[in-house]
């Protein structure tokens, strides 16, 4: 069997919506049969799915089978996750670190990091309506109407640099 | 370190009990046992906004699968 090489992954459009489930963050793998880098990564992205189910979905597409998918692939479909993704592969060529090694858990670890984001924030705002629309409806109470202001604003206040 | 060790059902419940005894003890009952409500109230809410609760660190538990202090980085 003559193993081609796979078309060069490149940033394309978005993925297809069979890739993406919408609103959440996707993984996508890009692998062959003759890949070992690969095969190497497949253990740690399967623990990696595992650890981070419900909140980033991993898709697996093989290099050679020549579907339209392949051409999408090398960035992903999510606006967050490539803009990640080309993150990480920027810092692995930093490092003289060829394209494909690109450490699966950091693109995986920020975008779960980033889903939760998004429903903190949720809350916080939703939180804050609450209060603001319970604090009008029971009196007016100004108590309430500036915790839930206080606790809305909180949605944007900028976090600090949260070291792991 | 793990920071949140809440589940996101876990946080949102406690959001909704906070908000709920805020506005019970503050809006509506007034006077000095509202005060009191509302100020318990601020527990469930702030730990529920935050995700981290103190509790849960003391007898090692948690109701989130993942180490999520990923939603402290990113």
């Amino acid at each position: 069997m003559g193993a081609t090489r796979p078309r060069r992954a490149h940033d394309g459009p978005h993925l297809p919506r069979t890739l993406v489930p919408a609103g959440r963050p996707v993984v996508v793998q890009v692998w062959a049969p003759w890949c070992n880098s690969c095969r190497t990564m497949e253990p740690m992205l399967e623990r990696l799915a595992g650890d981070y189910a419900g909140q980033v979905d991993l898709r697996r597409v093989q290099a050679d089978a020549g579907t339209s998918h392949v051409r999408h692939t090398g960035a992903v479909g999510e606006r967050d996750l490539r803009y990640l993704f080309d993150q990480a592969v920027a810092a692995g060529r930093a490092e003289g670190a060829p394209r494909e090694s690109v450490d699966p858990g950091a693109v995986v670890r920020p975008a779960a990091g980033l889903r939760a984001k998004r429903v903190d924030r949720s809350l916080r705002v939703a939180a804050g309506a609450a209060l603001v629309a319970a604090g009008l409806l029971t009196g007016p109470a100004p108590v309430l109407v500036g915790i839930g202001v206080v606790v809305g604003g909180s949605a944007w206040w900028p976090r600090g640099t949260g070291s792991r | 370190m793990s920071f949140v060790n809440e589940a996101g059902w876990d946080r949102i419940a406690r959001v909704v009990l906070g908000v709920a005894m805020l506005a019970v003890g503050f809006g509506i009952m007034g006077g000095t046992a509202g005060t009191v409500v509302g100020i318990i109230g601020f527990v469930p809410l702030v730990t529920g906004l935050v995700g981290y609760c103190p509790l849960y660190s003391v007898f090692h538990l948690r109701t989130n699968r993942a180490d999520d202090s990923s939603a402290r980085t990113a």
